[in-house]
């Protein structure tokens, strides 16, 4: 748990008074390792820190990218769960220390390893003044594992047998086995609780609008341009949110969003870049937040594929040997992460990448192994895709690292569709490596579930079953004291490791920059599922 | 050939341009790896899930058959949904004309601004070696800056010091006129640099041309002050082939804003062109391509007429000017 | 010794200084092992100083080898697609002149077509569909100067078969082959010399504004374009990385069209500069 940046944090000033703080109990209590002055910290140094929080106002945001997806259900972009996360709810919610907190279910128990029973919070409405009952968060759940939706999510919920409304407030939810990542599922936007009464009767389309219980509405979405939301009226939360609005303008070059923070026209800016501390260094008035998130960098091998040099473990684990983590993440992240398995390093009870075996850089193992696998001269082409600047230094650096153990690798950055297409469509996938990220969402045993290829069509492509690391990855996933799951969950780590078939390099953070004299509000310093402004219903403009 | 007989072969022309543009386009996306499902859907649809989306576009027929019917469609102006806001195609277009439009209008105006003048000057000056020297320079120097660099350099100059204009924060010219033009002064001048040196050229050009034609030679014979002869003769007659040269711009200019919207995030048709690109918004993507094409024809048309209205010869001896 | 080229013109004779100085470093990194393009030298994103005179990159290497490569990548994409662009403009032109009539208009029309297509959209469109690299540049500028040439060089050779001579020679009952060889190919020499130079300017504009978009040569190849590219995410914190190849691709450019201008008054006076 180290990271954020060495850079000292400017001053912090209003974010400090904040309704956050009381309602979450502050977001500097446990591991994180907040420096004096941070997120959290009350002892506020500048003029505005007497400002009372005030209803109204829009808060202004900037990303550097747009998005089309508004599916909860089927969207796979955390820019994407960042917009839906203003208007929908989950049924459990989380937040910077990764703890499960109540959301749409004000409580809930579990009468058996295998059985769930959620009590909704009374009083909820969607946006339309409908009021949210058990039938909506039975037929959104039941949605998300129909196959015939298509989502990425099913997977990560685990063995639902199944759903049922005990009565208007009261829903539960039986698994065929135990499953202890099932309530961190539930807290993804992913799992959002949509209207299903209009969804079926055809009245609100989710690929079209958005219609939510949560703190805002979508009031328009200008492609590539601005999302606006406006307040929900009906918000459970009374006197929440503060906010009348929020804009979520698509600044796609760094440059100019840093220029638009600094003269004043936006309040909030969001980068991916691991350069973003260093351009926003000196900005006046603006507190900048690096925020870790279980999100991580991984190899991707295709070992499926007719004629793949990587159907061999030894030429996999070649490669493995050959990366140089450190030189990764020193020259390609400018030092803005940490080597992870894969179990992503910034959540409790993840794995310790030390020690993992593949992990330590040896060059000669790698030629050794070549050898023993009657490979010579390895050459193969890794794919960059297009959607993050930081895919092609890390390429860049991988082909360095795998020179010197006498592997060539060419790069080529096809377009987006291309990329999806030899990577997740084609079947067999017809790609040789991918650098690519993944989530590590919330539960360490959680993203894993992905590296069992037999029951995941997104990975079949490109990923060989092996009944260990299936077998190692359904015992990090059995519940238990928090020390046998971190065993198991080592144990999945050292199997992954071991198989070498997704190479996980190193955790990917996101930089927050916030215009102290105008936004009250906390950014925490984690966020396993990237909803960098989660609690944006206690956020406010600062009134002179 | 009459004039009228000129504007309708032009007219005609015009339209296989077009028709042809807009056939190009249509094969070459769809022939594009990677279609419009998979990059909706994401990785994880089912293989029945991306049949039905491609049902439902009417992207499993045929390439010639949906040309046929976007075709008709365009016709009764209907430019087709796009496919990744699912919203009309012609809404879309015509949110991002105003910013595209403003871009190009003052890039030319600032072309036209600071080129004519210069280009008079030159034409006009004194014929030394280091006159002509020092021109040539400037004018290739403005001509050889690649758009992107000049681009970049402002937007590094402006982001880390705090001076009036703006970098990547646009403005619409309703909501505010003031911050409007903050926001477009950097982009059009960027984009319009190159078209000052290419103005300033054809005006230099013209004039030169201009002055050894008989007429000014029967001028100054005649003893007309040489300010009369400047203003009356030289000048009216070196306008001519400014026209032509203004619609060749635009079509450059319109080339150009892809990059310049980019790199100063303005939204407009350019950046929409590459976003649909990247998303194989193939309805946009065509749509985007001929709204360009069309303005790039009508232009050149407006000026061949211009050119027709202006200078009596060409009704006869258009051909012999080549297509320019 | 052989007078140099280009008596009394300063300016091109500079820049045939400028260009033959950028051809000959762009083949140092070939020679000289230290100028490694995709070797880390240093920490990264390091000011220029006397160790590294560019400074160095995002992944710590050496700006200068990589804008050394990037100039010999530019300099031969452009090259390479405007021989390409030459030849079929210089057998396209003379076969439309030669025949006239529908073929002639067919010519007219396509490159008419071709012309309507803006420049950067055509060569993003290219791109897509070839796959991104230094095959699509190479295309895409084909694409683009085509056009261009073809109208240009028609246009001259249109003159030339116009001339007496070439009548009389038609007449007399010379081979078209022959005809076109012997009689309008040299008589067209300085048009296609004087085109083929602002192609070649075109071919560095558009190579630049392709590799800048994504959509030229990828990683770890680098172009003058690309490099821009690269270096423009780093802006505010190293201006150097995309500044530096800028202003070399700009000096490249500006020393081409120079150069281009130079051959023009000496081969083809009467020519004005075709456009973008």
């Amino acid at each position: 748990m180290k990271v954020r940046t060495g850079r000292r944090l400017l001053a912090r000033t209003a974010l400090a008074a904040t309704l956050l703080l009381a309602a979450c109990g502050g977001s500097d209590s446990n591991s994180s390792t907040s420096t004096p002055g941070s997120v959290g910290d009350s002892s506020s140094t500048g003029p505005a820190s007497t400002a009372v929080p005030v209803a109204g106002g829009t808060l202004i945001t900037a990303e550097a990218q747009d998005t089309a997806e508004m599916d909860p259900a089927i969207s796979t972009f955390d820019m994407s769960w960042r917009l839906q996360a203003f208007v929908y709810e989950t049924l459990v919610t989380t937040n910077a220390q990764s703890e499960l907190l109540p959301g749409i279910a004000e409580s809930w128990e579990q009468p058996s390893d295998t059985s769930f029973v959620f009590t909704l919070r009374p009083g909820v409405t969607f946006s339309n003044g409908r009021a949210l009952t058990a039938d909506d968060v039975v037929g959104s759940l039941q949605r998300i594992i129909d196959p015939n939706t298509g989502s990425y999510w099913a997977p990560q919920m685990g063995p639902i047998d199944k759903i049922t409304a005990v009565d208007a407030t009261t829903v539960q939810v039986d698994l065929t086995a135990p499953y202890a990542p099932f309530l961190a599922s539930l807290a993804n936007i992913s799992a959002a609780i949509l209207p299903m009464t209009e969804l079926t009767d055809g009245s609100f389309d989710p690929t079209t609008q958005m219609l939510g219980s949560g703190p805002f509405m979508l009031k328009e979405h200008l492609a590539d341009q601005q999302w606006t939301f406006e307040r929900n009226p009906n918000y459970w939360r009374e006197g929440f949110p503060l906010l009348d609005g929020v804009e979520v303008r698509v600044v796609p070059d760094d440059a100019t969003r840093v220029a638009a923070l600094r003269d004043g026209s936006i309040d909030i800016g969001y980068f991916g870049s691991p350069d973003a501390p260093a351009l926003l260094d000196g900005v006046a008035d603006v507190d900048v937040t690096v925020q870790r998130s279980s999100d991580m960098y991984w190899l991707q091998l295709n070992s499926v594929g007719p004629d793949s040099p990587f159907a061999d473990v030894r030429v996999r684990q070649a490669v493995a040997y050959a990366l140089d983590r450190d030189a990764i993440i020193t020259n390609a992240l400018a030092g803005n992460g940490e080597a992870t398995g894969v179990a992503s390093a910034g959540l409790p009870g993840a794995c310790a990448a030390d020690g993992l075996p593949t992990y330590t850089r040896d060059v000669e193992k790698a030629k050794a192994l070549l050898a023993e696998a009657g490979v010579t001269d390895l050459k193969f082409e890794i794919i960059v895709p297009p959607y993050l600047s930081t895919f092609s230094p890390i390429a860049q650096v991988i082909q360095q690292n795998l020179g010197d153990a006498g592997i060539e690798v060419t790069i080529s950055s096809p377009e987006f569709g291309t990329y999806l297409q030899s990577v997740y469509i084609d079947q067999p996938a017809t790609f040789e490596g991918v650098v690519d990220y993944f989530a590590g969402y919330l539960d360490p045993a959680m993203v894993m579930q992905f590296l069992a290829p037999a029951r995941n069509p997104v990975t079949a492509g490109f990923l060989t079953e092996s009944p260990e690391l299936t077998a190692a990855i359904d015992a990090a996933a059995v519940p238990g004291s928090a020390d046998e799951r971190a065993a198991a969950v080592a144990a999945a780590c050292v199997a992954a490791a071991d198989f070498a078939n997704v190479i996980p390099i190193a955790t990917k953070n996101s930089t927050v920059a916030v215009r102290t004299d105008r936004v009250n509000g906390t950014v925490a310093d984690f966020d396993a599922y990237d909803i960098y402004l989660r609690g944006i219903e206690t956020f406010s403009i600062v009134k002179d | 050939m009459s004039l009228a007989r000129f504007l309708v072969v032009r007219l005609a022309g015009a339209i296989v341009t077009l028709l042809v543009v807009s056939m190009v386009v249509f094969a070459a996306i769809h022939n594009v790896p990677g279609g419009y499902e998979d990059v909706v859907l994401g990785p994880l649809a089912t293989p029945e899930l991306r049949a039905q989306t491609a049902e439902k576009y009417g992207l499993d027929q045929p390439i010639p058959v949906q040309y046929v019917k976007w075709l008709s469609a365009v016709v009764h102006g209907d430019l087709g949904t796009s496919m990744t806001s699912k919203t009309s195609v012609s809404s879309e277009l015509a949110r991002r004309i105003p910013a595209t439009l403003e871009l190009v209008l003052l890039a030319l105006a600032f072309s036209l601004l600071a080129g004519v003048p210069l280009g008079i000057a030159a034409g006009l000056s004194s014929d030394s070696r280091f006159s002509r020297a020092t021109s040539r320079l400037a004018g290739s120097l403005t001509m050889s800056i690649p758009d992107f660099v000049l681009g970049a350099t402002l937007v590094y100059l402006f982001s880390v010091n705090s001076w009036w204009l703006r970098v990547g924060s646009y403005v619409g010219i309703t909501e505010d006129l003031v911050g409007n033009i903050r926001s477009m002064v950097l982009p059009a001048f960027t984009l319009g640099l190159f078209g000052v040196a290419v103005i300033m050229r054809t005006q230099r050009d013209a004039i030169r041309g201009v002055l050894t034609q008989t007429f000014i030679t029967a001028a100054v014979a005649r003893g007309d002050a040489p300010r009369t002869i400047i203003r009356r003769n030289v000048i009216r007659n070196s306008s001519i082939p400014l026209v032509t040269i203004v619609a060749v711009l635009i079509g450059a200019f319109i080339s150009g804003s892809v990059i310049v919207e980019s790199l100063f995030s303005i939204p407009g048709i350019g950046v929409f062109f590459l976003n649909s690109v990247r998303n194989r918004d193939y309805a946009v993507v065509q749509a985007a391509v001929l709204l360009s094409a069309t303005v790039f024809v009508v232009a050149n048309m407006v000026a061949d007429a211009l050119y027709a209205v202006l200078d009596p010869r060409v009704g006869s001896t258009s051909a012999a000017r080549g297509q320019k | 010794m052989k007078r140099l080229p280009f008596r009394g013109d300063v300016l091109s004779r500079i820049a045939m200084f400028v260009l033959g100085i950028m051809v000959l470093a762009s083949l140092l990194p070939l020679v000289v092992t230290s100028l490694d393009p995709t070797e880390t030298v240093g920490p990264r994103l390091s000011s220029p100083s006397g160790e590294w005179w560019f400074g160095t990159d995002n992944l710590g290497r050496s700006i200068l080898a990589r804008v050394l490569e990037g100039i010999r990548t530019t300099l031969l994409i452009s090259l390479a697609a405007v021989i390409v662009s030459t030849i079929l403009a210089i057998i396209i032109a003379i076969v439309a002149t030669l025949s006239r009539g529908v073929v002639d208009q067919l010519v007219v029309r396509a490159a008419d077509i071709f012309f309507a297509f803006p420049a950067v959209l055509l060569a993003i469109l290219v791109s897509t569909i070839v796959g991104s690299g230094s095959q699509a540049a190479i295309l895409a500028i084909i694409f683009i100067t085509l056009p261009l040439m073809v109208r240009a060089i028609r246009a001259a050779s249109l003159g030339v078969a116009d001339r007496d001579f070439i009548t009389s020679s038609w007449v007399g009952g010379a081979s078209t082959v022959r005809l076109a060889v012997v009689h309008i190919l040299p008589n067209i020499a300085g048009v296609v010399v004087v085109q083929a130079t602002y192609a070649a300017s075109i071919a560095m504009l558009t190579e630049g504004a392709l590799s800048f978009l994504g959509f030229g040569v990828q990683a770890p190849t680098a172009s003058l374009g690309s490099l821009v590219q690269e270096g423009n995410l780093y802006l505010t914190i190293a201006p150097w990385f995309t500044l530096i190849p800028g202003a070399v691709l700009a000096l490249a450019i500006l020393s081409v069209n120079l150069l281009g201008d130079g051959l023009r008054d000496r081969l083809d006076p009467r020519a004005a500069r075709s456009l973008t």
